[in-house]
């Protein structure tokens, strides 16, 4: 005779054992996707308030600043005449230090030429070539560009030195 | 009665069925842009960020014009104007050229040159390009390259600023351009969302450069 008693309370046991495993997966996903759901849109929420307030705040600090315009239109006059004063000093290229730079003590300068932002050209009469020469080697201490033009010699004027410079330093 | 059993017995497959719909429902609701979609529900933060800097922009600006000595700042903006003229006015830079001359003994021979409009400029406070200052020619009957010097370092230390273009000594005398600062006034403008430009420090220095600098407005007592 067969025991058919003992089969059926197998399948019981498994199906039993399928549906508490069923069970307690569905829930682990059921509470995670809660928890995700809920802190989700809890964030949304938070940074909705936040943003709700901002604007808010905003449109009363539009009308409290529109109100004060005229301070504003002063404010922004100042700022742009001192950014304004400010550039047009640091573009400036000094003529005086550039003027201070070519004199050099027992030199006679016989002319100059400057232009904003250089080239300058110095002109010099000197005794010899090697006074010329000397006058260039102490211009160098001064400029980073300097560049004899020309050094010439006549009875009437003597030796005359005509050198280029840039970049006062 | 059996089969009535076990279909009992297979009721709790409703649980993960009704768990799955609701879990995918849910889901694809979010992702397929329901109320809103999970990126902007996701962006929630930035947007939130930036309307809250904008916020803080705007409080600092209202803290700022709040704070604002108005007389102060008036009387800033007419000192400001000393330095930097908001009118072409030619005069200034003539006597500033005559004053520098006559501080170092030297005769301002004669001056020339086309000044453009005389003007009160409309726009915003920015010169246009090609738009200069008061240009002028100078010549001083003065050869001396030591009185030369003297005569600019006393001209780039006026009020109004000056500043020298162009220069030619030689032996006959020197000849030079100058070009006079210069500002239009500013059409009162004011975006009400911009930001304010900080000056506080750059006008401090400003003010610290040009300390010992000659104002021609003192001396005309103008």
């Amino acid at each position: 005779m067969i025991n058919f008693i003992v089969h059926d309370r197998q399948i019981d046991e498994n199906a039993l054992r399928l549906k508490s495993s069923v069970m307690m997966i569905t829930t682990v996903f059921l509470v995670i996707y809660l928890i995700l759901a809920v802190g989700l849109a809890g964030w949304w929420w938070l940074w909705a308030s936040k943003q709700k307030k901002s604007t808010a705040e905003i449109e009363d600090l539009k009308i409290k600043i529109a109100q004060m315009a005229d301070k504003e239109s002063l404010y922004r006059q100042v700022a742009g005449r001192v950014e304004a004063a400010t550039t047009y000093l640091s573009n400036r290229d000094s003529a005086s230090a550039a003027c201070e730079a070519v004199i050099k003590e027992g030199f006679t300068i016989e002319g100059w030429e400057f232009v904003s932002n250089g080239p300058y050209v110095v002109k010099i009469a000197a005794g010899s070539a090697d006074e010329v020469q000397a006058y260039i080697e102490l211009l160098k201490q001064n400029f980073s560009r300097v560049q004899p033009i020309n050094i010439s010699y006549s009875p009437t004027t003597g030796w005359m030195g005509e050198i280029q410079l840039s970049g006062i330093i | 009665m059996n089969k009535h059993k076990d279909i009992n017995n297979w009721f709790w497959i409703a649980y993960p069925i009704t768990a799955a719909v609701i879990i995918l429902g849910c889901t694809t609701f979010l992702i397929k842009g329901g109320v809103l979609d999970l990126y902007q529900m996701w962006s929630k933060k930035t947007t939130a960020e930036e309307v809250m800097q904008k916020q803080q922009q705007l409080q600092a600006k209202f803290e700022i014009l709040s704070s604002v000595d108005t007389i102060g700042l008036e009387e800033e903006l007419g000192y400001l104007k000393e330095v930097v003229p908001d009118l072409r006015s030619v005069w200034n830079l003539i006597n500033e050229l005559q004053l520098a001359g006559n501080k170092n003994d030297s005769v301002l021979v004669n001056y020339q040159g086309a000044v453009g409009d005389i003007r009160e400029a409309t726009g915003p406070a920015k010169l246009a390009e090609g738009e200069t200052g008061i240009r002028l020619s100078a010549k001083y009957a003065q050869a001396d390259i030591k009185v030369i010097r003297n005569i600019l370092t006393d001209l780039e230390k006026m009020i109004p600023l000056v500043g020298v273009k162009k220069l030619s000594l030689n032996t006959t005398g020197m000849e030079m351009v100058v070009e006079g600062a210069w500002l239009p006034p500013n059409e009162s403008s004011s975006e009400t969302e911009a930001v304010l430009p900080e000056f506080a420090i750059s006008l401090e220095n400003l003010k610290e450069q040009i300390r010992d600098y000659t104002n021609m407005a003192t001396i005309s007592g103008g």
